[in-house]
């Protein structure tokens, strides 16, 4: 019993041992470091008044969800749509290999020197398209996979058309989103110089919004789509 | 005007930063693996431990105005576990900075803390050095790099986010770097992913698995970026220096660490909205610290 004790009580020490190191040395280092000719910006090792060192538990994520491609409209919408051929000189600015393993409808803007640096990176569920324009650039994504938001956390938005688009400044430009065919769709521009008007107002961003109407579909869209050996 | 010191060939210099432009655009037709030679980097300026930044300290431009400050975080705080190391709650912010967004969601569970070393979370506006912060203080001052972290998202700021009370504030959470070095400490991948988009202050990497999380890292010495736009990524690989790029006017030596979801909300009248939206980092990057002060590998 007596051994016990003194087993339970090195245990504790210890624990409370280890439990100052990381209160001590939150740097995650053994001992201090010098930056020779650096600014004086050690950390020290006591918080300062008013610091706290319990904190609740974090929560996971909620669990992403698919969303569901509307595969009738995303043929109606090609059938229907003219500029056929220009839409097939675009797709081969494109990346095939990761056009065909995209499974979701790739929209892209209907504007040749838009298109033609374009960089297209596939993710399967979700693609990001990047284009030039001159100091900055534009950035297309699409997706299926939706994380469920808590309350209030994007309605404060104010949503327009039946798309449901959403326009926000970011820190380097403008970002759009809308939703087409089931799925979550983004236009954003952005800009090398943050006082660039570009990036500061609405138009030049809707400017581009209307240009997105073509739809690239790559194999595995097509297979999904019940278009197989369509191009 | 705020200036730098350059460091040239150890002998000291003033001379303001230069304006960084198309020239800090990487090449994606280059291969993607293909290395970045490290000769044309620009020499190591280091920011005087006596500088004060005018710029608006992050972000904000100095023409945009910032909303004044609302009541308190809508989320009650919830009850409380052990944590190591000193760090403010989460969306406990800066008195007078602006009304944090209180939610304890780890966004990204797995992610890396992403500095390859410690760093400092707390405001870049408001706290000494900033357009708002205490007088005759630079940004270098001690208080600045030393603990407790505190979490700056939804602080006062002009641009968009729906998720903080005003419908503006602070997209990210700034995080300064071991010490107040530009070009020295490195920021990391937060997860594995392609490096989709490199702006002449911002890297964009979108990670590869779902939901495909997009992480930005702001204003890292881009002239000088390991990583090439189209390249892909492990976690913890080196990214970029934390620097100050911001297009022609330096901000102050720290990285803006951001995460967007495609998040979709009901609303009260029962539709489905859908938006990329700006989740807030802070939880997770404690826990990523957590993890790193643990042993683990980033």
């Amino acid at each position: 019993m007596a051994m016990r004790s003194i087993i339970l009580g090195v245990a504790a020490s210890a624990l409370i041992a280890a439990a100052a190191v990381s209160q001590t040395n939150p740097t995650g280092q053994t001992s201090p470091s010098t930056q020779p000719g650096a600014a004086p910006t050690q950390p020290s090792s006591t918080p300062r008044p008013g610091a706290t060192t319990t904190r609740p538990l974090p929560k996971l994520p909620p669990r992403p969800r698919l969303g569901q491609v509307d595969w009738t409209q995303v043929v109606s919408d090609r059938r229907q749509r003219p500029g056929e051929r220009l839409l097939a000189a675009f797709k081969t600015k494109l990346d095939q290999g990761a056009v065909d393993r995209t499974r979701i409808p790739i929209l892209i803007p209907e504007d040749g020197p838009l298109m033609e640096r374009a960089r297209f990176y596939s993710f399967g569920d979700f693609y990001s398209l990047n284009l030039d324009v001159p100091n900055g650039s534009v950035e297309l994504t699409g997706t299926k996979i939706f994380t469920p938001a808590p309350k209030n956390f994007i309605n404060r938005l104010k949503p327009e058309g039946p798309e449901n688009l959403t326009v926000v400044r970011t820190i380097d430009g403008v970002q759009a989103s809308f939703t087409r065919y089931g799925l979550l769709y983004t236009v954003e521009i952005r800009c090398d110089e943050p006082k660039d008007g570009r990036c500061r107002e609405e138009g030049p961003l809707r400017k581009i919004l209307e240009k997105v109407r073509g739809v690239v579909l790559g194999r595995e869209a097509r297979r999904a789509a019940g278009l197989e050996g369509q191009s | 005007m705020s200036r730098l010191r350059l460091l040239l060939a150890g002998s000291a210099a003033l001379s303001l930063l230069a304006a960084c432009g198309e020239g800090a655009k990487n090449d994606a037709a280059a291969p993607a693996d293909e290395p970045v030679a490290a000769t044309d980097a620009p020499p190591v300026a280091t920011a005087g431990a006596d500088e004060t930044v005018h710029d608006g300290g992050a972000e904000q431009l100095p023409e945009d105005p910032i909303p004044a400050t609302e009541g308190p975080p809508e989320t009650p705080a919830p009850a409380a576990e052990k944590a190591s190391f000193p760090h403010g709650g989460v969306g406990d912010l800066l008195p007078g900075s602006g009304s944090g967004y209180a939610d304890r969601t780890d966004w990204s569970p797995q992610m890396c803390w992403p500095m390859e070393e410690v760093g400092f979370p707390n405001s870049q506006v408001y706290n000494a050095g900033g357009s708002k912060g205490p007088s005759g203080k630079g940004q270098c001052d001690k208080t600045n790099y030393d603990f407790p972290w505190r979490d700056n998202f939804c602080e006062s700021r002009g641009a968009s986010n729906p998720a903080c009370g005003s419908a503006t504030g602070h997209q990210g959470q700034d995080i300064r770097p071991k010490t107040c070095e530009k070009n020295k400490h490195w920021a990391v991948a937060a997860e594995d992913g392609v490096v989709t988009d490199i702006g002449s202050y911002t890297v964009t990497l979108t990670a590869s698995t779902p939901p495909y999380r997009i992480y930005r890292y702001l204003h890292m010495n881009m002239p000088a970026l390991p990583v090439k736009e189209g390249q892909a990524v492990k976690k913890g690989q080196r990214l970029g220096q934390v620097s100050n790029y911001f297009g022609s006017t330096p901000t102050t030596i720290h990285l803006h660490f951001e995460m967007r979801v495609a998040a979709a909300e009901q609303t009260s009248d029962g539709k489905s909205l859908a938006a990329r939206a700006f989740v807030p980092p802070y939880s997770s990057l404690v826990k990523a610290y957590e993890r790193k002060l643990a042993g683990g590998t980033c």
